[in-house]
């Protein structure tokens, strides 16, 4: 009779523990599982985030570029035309003969600041776009660039770019100009450099911008980029890119720009 | 015997690993300790044939207190600390009124495991569930990975030993076999605990 009790107990308690211990393990496993599962799900709604705001970003500065094109049209066409011809009116007037001497003095004057007007006219549409980028392609408007660069910073540009980066997409070819324009007036506004190397190459789908100067570099202990170098790593990101800055300071500034040549994911209309 | 080492083990490597550790795991350092220990004194009393139960009625409100300490740490984000302070305060009162009128110091406090065991279980259910929400939050400290062995650990010990525990003074009553086979589950489950305690300190210090 106890035997038969002892079994029964044993045959009960026993097996009770292992069916507990196997139930504690499933729980344990499927916890896991179902945890993995909300962090694929949250990862995924993470990079659609990611994705969309770099989409944003694109169209953003898409929208920016196509109004600055607009505006520097509008600039050269209109009010620079329309300068251009009352200037010429002018020097029109200060050729005739019967004028008194004090309003030819002052139309020499009214004729110094309309040229005034007409240069900087010039150069705001020049800023906003250079039209030497539409009609004489990246190559030319970058040793334009670097000439500028030179007389304004009285420093040495080492240029080196590739022919073909002339047949890049017209998106990558306006971003690659704002990014050089911007590290080179970054140098000039705060380097305190004497030589810069800007160098371009193109490698299958990437094209490589790398740009050096000998100027004071980076602050070591900035630890986010200022707004300049923001932009910089925004419009590579727009083109599919990356942008990896030297963090060094008294050595110099580096920077290794990366984007994709391809126009599968830009819109190829021009600005 | 050798169900004696594991925590003697992984009490080591834990003091080993201690600076290593944040804060709330050289809490859980200290439970190990503790842990250790007592196993190794109530070995000795065990080789002198004397009756360890006092240990076991002193261990058992000691590491419930520091065990909880560790989980209010590891979960701040989603629990209140006055809800440990309380749930220890109960317990440990508990535990000493049953040691000193309902069962006896050389007895063991079945009652007070028994009560351990499903506290347990539904802490580590419920440190499972917090832990979701853990997924995806930029501003959560959760150490999940090594946490999440610890806590499997407690969960898989304390289910599967709450019956044994439940049934332990009486089963000595039915037959020495049978308590043997039960204590041998026990010693089974308990290394498969101080298993995953193992790699969740490593996981931790190796973070």
């Amino acid at each position: 009779m106890e035997a038969a009790e002892e079994l029964t107990v044993l045959g009960i308690l026993l097996p009770t523990m292992a069916v507990l211990l196997v139930l504690a393990v499933g729980v344990v496993l499927l916890n896991r599982k179902f945890r993995n599962r909300l962090l694929l799900e949250a990862l995924e709604r993470e990079q659609q985030k990611q994705e969309h705001q770099h989409e944003l970003l694109r169209k953003t500065i898409e929208v920016q570029e196509r109004e600055r094109g607009r505006i520097a049209q509008d600039l050269h066409d209109e009010l620079g035309a329309t300068l251009s011809m009352v200037h010429m009116s002018l020097s029109h007037l200060q050729e005739s003969n019967d004028l008194a001497a004090n309003t030819s003095d002052q139309l020499t004057r009214i004729s110094t600041m309309l040229n005034s007007a007409i240069a900087a006219s010039k150069n705001i549409s020049h800023a906003l776009l250079p039209l030497q980028l539409k009609t004489h392609g990246l190559v030319t408007t970058l040793r334009s660039l670097a000439h500028r660069t030179e007389m304004a910073g009285k420093l040495s540009v080492a240029l080196s770019v590739e022919p073909k980066a002339d047949r890049l997409p017209w998106p990558v070819r306006v971003g690659l100009y704002r990014i050089c324009t911007e590290l080179c007036n970054n140098t000039i506004k705060h380097a305190n450099a004497s030589h810069i190397e800007l160098a371009l190459s193109m490698s299958g789908e990437r094209v490589l911008l790398h740009y050096m100067d000998d100027g004071i570099g980076l602050d070591s202990a900035m630890t986010s980029p200022g707004i300049g170098l923001a932009s910089i790593e925004a419009r590579a990101q727009s083109l599919g890119g990356s942008a990896e800055f030297q963090r060094i300071a008294s050595a110099g500034f580096c920077v290794s720009i990366e984007v994709r040549n391809t126009a599968d994911h830009l819109q190829t209309q021009n600005f | 015997m050798a169900a004696h080492l594991p925590p003697i083990v992984v009490a080591v490597c834990a003091v080993f690993w201690y600076r290593r550790l944040n804060q709330a795991f050289r809490v859980f350092t200290g439970y190990l300790l503790l842990t250790g220990i007592v196993q190794l004194v109530a070995l000795a009393l065990w080789v002198v044939a004397s009756n360890n139960m006092l240990l076991l009625h002193l261990y058992t409100p000691l590491g419930f207190a520091l065990l909880v300490w560790f989980y209010r740490q590891v979960l701040a984000e989603y629990v209140r600390p006055v809800v440990g302070w309380m749930l220890t305060l109960l317990f440990v009162l508990f535990a000493i009124f049953n040691s000193v009128y309902l069962e006896g110091i050389s007895v063991m406090n079945a009652n007070a495991l028994v009560v351990q065991a499903a506290m347990w279980i539904g802490f580590s259910l419920a440190a499972f569930y917090a832990l979701w929400f853990s997924i995806g939050s930029a501003v959560s400290s959760v150490p999940y990975q090594a946490f999440y062995w610890i806590n499997s650990g407690v969960f898989i010990y304390y289910t599967t030993s709450l019956v044994l525990f439940w049934n332990a003074n009486s089963l000595w009553a039915y037959s020495r076999a049978l308590n043997q086979y039960s204590w041998a589950v026990h010693a089974l489950v308990s290394t498969i605990m101080y298993g995953c305690f193992f790699v969740g300190i490593w996981k931790q210090q190796k973070s």
